[in-house]
């Protein structure tokens, strides 16, 4: 029954825009690449017990390679080594770290000039039109979903939870932790990466907002509000999106304050609940 | 004139950081309405300097009762929550975008300074002082604080009140930031969303400072007059 | 098989092994001595996982001194740890699994070491006694040539330890096993050879 529920609210939640006007189609979109940023940051928190608050770098750069030059794309891996390389700090250190990366980010950015564009500005991105933008999103968003689901629930993703329960025990059975760890994160930060494209396409522009913390804390205030499940990132992201940009000519100077008190809630919620399981 | 322009604020940025520090390794969250309780000292100041630190404190109770018995997640979901709800709070309230705070100007030492900004140096530097005092001095308090953060579990079983020293963390790093905004804000145009770069710096600070696990504590000011040393 | 030669270990100041030297042909070696004389650090240093500050270990020919603790287990090194190391979040079959790597061996290891009933529970629910046996199951999932047991009673009631033992009697005619503990009793029904570990020398050996 659950997943009746489940499986039709996703459908709901993924095809209703289709049937609404540019704002709503505009903003699904949106909603829809992060929602696979936040598939991204559940994979590599839940899976590997690393809670990153600079997801907004994969995201932030692969977009920025995207409209600077598309062939510039090979380069947006080496944001995953990034990462991973903060991973070493320890857990506790990582995510206080990857937030200070991502803040120098959001300054570098606005240094980024080239031929006369950029800075502040930032620059134009190839763009697709809107109705590809918002199918585009939707296909990829479940590729992803069934993607980080089947690595999730492989023999792999069984040996990246064991790694990140205890390192050491992982060794003394014979497992070497660090192919693991660059390979979770590699997947993440590819996953984040995409997402950053897909978020020039739509908007057709990419500014040193994408590192602000706006971003690089979406994928913990979608990932918490819909409960820490894969399915449910969707959910969560909707709920952010749709809180705080949608509600915005509707109850315009009160749609962040709803916004806050729906995380608020969140927080609180009884039924909320941790689950180590992938759905 | 220069020492003052880097001093004044790497003290205030220290104390913020310590504010920071304490209440993700004591009280276990990340406290994200930090930023937003600085503003809401300066927004209080304009109606009695006393009210920055009583409100402050509230605030910081507030987030106490809230997060009870929460995981680190919850609770830092819940302050980022708060800190929104402060800002459009104080958006809604105020109704203008920008609000000029009054300030006093005295001469010390042959320059000129603003009294809050200076007496916020003074709050932030006796704060760092008795915190230092506090952690050099091997006391118990410090003991059971070092026990709260390696394992709360454990604190209980030998009979410290882990709720209590939660609440006091929470409360007087709360109280200590709104009282610095009051102060520091002094003088200047604010809006409700000010604060937020103060956190960001204070938790590149605490970040820094965190990596000397046992030192920590001792070295948020060194850090701190590093950090502002390089970018003012 | 396994050969020690003047192992010496240090923490800081403090000299935890002294120069040990011993070898292993096969069958069950015992080592015993009062608390701090040395035993877990000694099965750390031929598992990997600490690196003795002088000294060489061999392990059939190959010298394992300086490997890593993942490459030393493909050699057929396991180690139960003295305290538990298990994926607490992992189900007992899925830690079970990690070790023995195919499903069908995991399932009679399980039904080997008396967890079948706790098969699908995660770790952090089942018993103290129950977590011990999923270590060494964890362990000769592994299938090896030599397994490092660090006080595999400890902690047991009367029944596991009967359990256990009857195990470890089965399995020594394929696997050698240097097998610590406190007291000589369970270690003399078990043991090919013993010794005594003090003050991180051997004193008495048999």
């Amino acid at each position: 029954m659950a997943n009746v529920v489940i499986f039709t609210s996703t459908l709901l939640l993924l095809l209703m825009p289709a049937f609404f006007d540019y704002y709503i189609k505009l903003l699904a979109s949106s909603a829809l690449a992060l929602a696979i940023l936040t598939i991204s940051w559940l994979h590599l928190e839940r899976d590997l017990g690393m809670a990153s608050l600079g997801h907004s770098i994969p995201f932030g750069v692969s977009a920025y390679l995207f409209a600077i030059n598309p062939s510039l794309l090979f380069l947006s891996p080496l944001t995953a080594l990034l990462l991973y390389s903060l991973s070493m700090l320890g857990r506790t250190l990582f995510p206080f770290a990857t937030f200070f990366l991502s803040v120098t980010f959001w300054y570098l950015a606005h240094h980024v000039v080239l031929g006369g564009r950029g800075g502040e500005e930032g620059f134009e991105a190839p763009s697709l039109d809107l109705n590809l933008a918002y199918t585009l999103s939707a296909v990829v968003f479940l590729l992803s979903y069934l993607l980080t689901w089947k690595v999730s629930n492989s023999g792999l993703g069984l040996k990246v939870r064991a790694v990140r329960d205890d390192e050491i025990a992982a060794k003394a059975i014979g497992m070497n932790p660090e192919p693991l760890k660059i390979f979770t994160f590699t997947f993440s930060c590819g996953l984040a990466s995409i997402t950053g494209v897909l978020h020039a396409t739509i908007f057709g522009h990419v500014s040193p907002d994408v590192f602000s913390p706006y971003f690089s804390l979406f994928p913990f205030v979608a990932a918490m509000i819909g409960g820490r499940r894969l399915w449910s990132c969707i959910l969560g992201s909707y709920a952010v999106v749709g809180l705080s940009w949608f509600l915005s000519p509707y109850v315009p100077g009160f749609h962040y304050l709803i916004y806050a008190i729906t995380i608020i809630l969140a927080s609180r919620a009884q039924a909320y609940a941790r689950s180590n399981r992938a759905v | 004139m220069t020492v003052t322009i880097y001093l004044f604020p790497a003290f205030i940025y220290a104390s913020l950081a310590l504010c920071v520090l304490l209440s993700y390794r004591g009280a276990k969250i990340v406290n994200l309405s930090l930023g937003s309780v600085f503003t809401l000292g300066g927004y209080s100041s304009m109606f009695s300097p006393l009210a920055s630190p009583a409100v402050g404190a509230l605030i910081g109770l507030l987030l106490h009762v809230c997060t009870k018995g929460m995981d680190t997640g919850r609770a830092t979901l819940f302050s980022l929550g708060l800190a929104i709800a402060i800002e459009e709070a104080l958006r809604i309230s105020f109704r203008v975008e920008y609000v000029l705070l009054r300030s006093h100007i005295i001469h010390l030492f042959e320059s000129k300074l603003v009294l809050e900004h200076f007496l916020a140096f003074l709050v932030s530097a006796t704060f760092l002082a008795s915190f230092l005092f506090f952690e050099l001095r091997g006391s118990l308090g410090k003991l059971k604080l070092r026990v709260v953060e390696e394992d709360l579990e454990i604190a209980e079983i030998y009979g410290i009140d882990t709720e209590r020293v939660r609440a006091i963390i929470l409360v007087v790093s709360s109280a200590i930031t709104c009282c610095l905004g009051g102060l520091y804000l002094s003088g200047r145009v604010i809006s409700p969303t000010i604060g937020w770069l103060s956190l960001i710096f204070s938790c590149i600070i605490a970040t820094i400072a965190h990596a000397f696990r046992d030192k920590a504590y001792i070295l948020v000011l060194p850090v701190s007059l590093g950090l502002c040393w390089l970018t003012w | 098989m396994l050969e020690v030669i003047g192992l010496c270990k240090a923490f800081g100041k403090n000299v935890v092994l002294k120069g040990i030297t011993f070898s292993l042909r096969e069958g069950v070696l015992g080592i015993y001595g009062p608390n701090g004389s040395g035993k877990t650090t000694l099965l750390k240093i031929i598992s990997g996982l600490e690196k003795p500050s002088h000294g060489r270990v061999f392990f059939n020919g190959e010298e394992i001194t300086n490997k890593a603790p993942q490459e030393i287990v493909k050699l057929g090194i396991a180690m139960a740890f003295q305290i538990p190391r298990v994926f607490w979040n992992l189900t007992v079959y899925e830690n079970v699994l990690l070790a023995a790597k195919e499903k069908g061996y995991a399932v009679e290891i399980c039904d080997e070491f008396n967890l079948k009933d706790v098969i699908s529970k995660k770790a952090r629910e089942i018993s103290q006694g129950k977590v011990k046996l999923l270590q060494l199951a964890m362990c000769f999932a592994l299938r090896p040539k030599l397994a490092l047991l660090d006080e595999p009673f400890a902690s047991l009631d009367v029944e596991s330890v009967r359990t256990v033992l009857g195990i470890l009697k089965e399995r020594r005619s394929h696997t050698s096993m240097i097998i610590t503990a406190h007291h000589t009793k369970l270690l003399k029904s078990l043991s090919s050879y013993m010794f005594e570990l003090r003050d991180g020398k051997i004193v008495r050996s048999g």
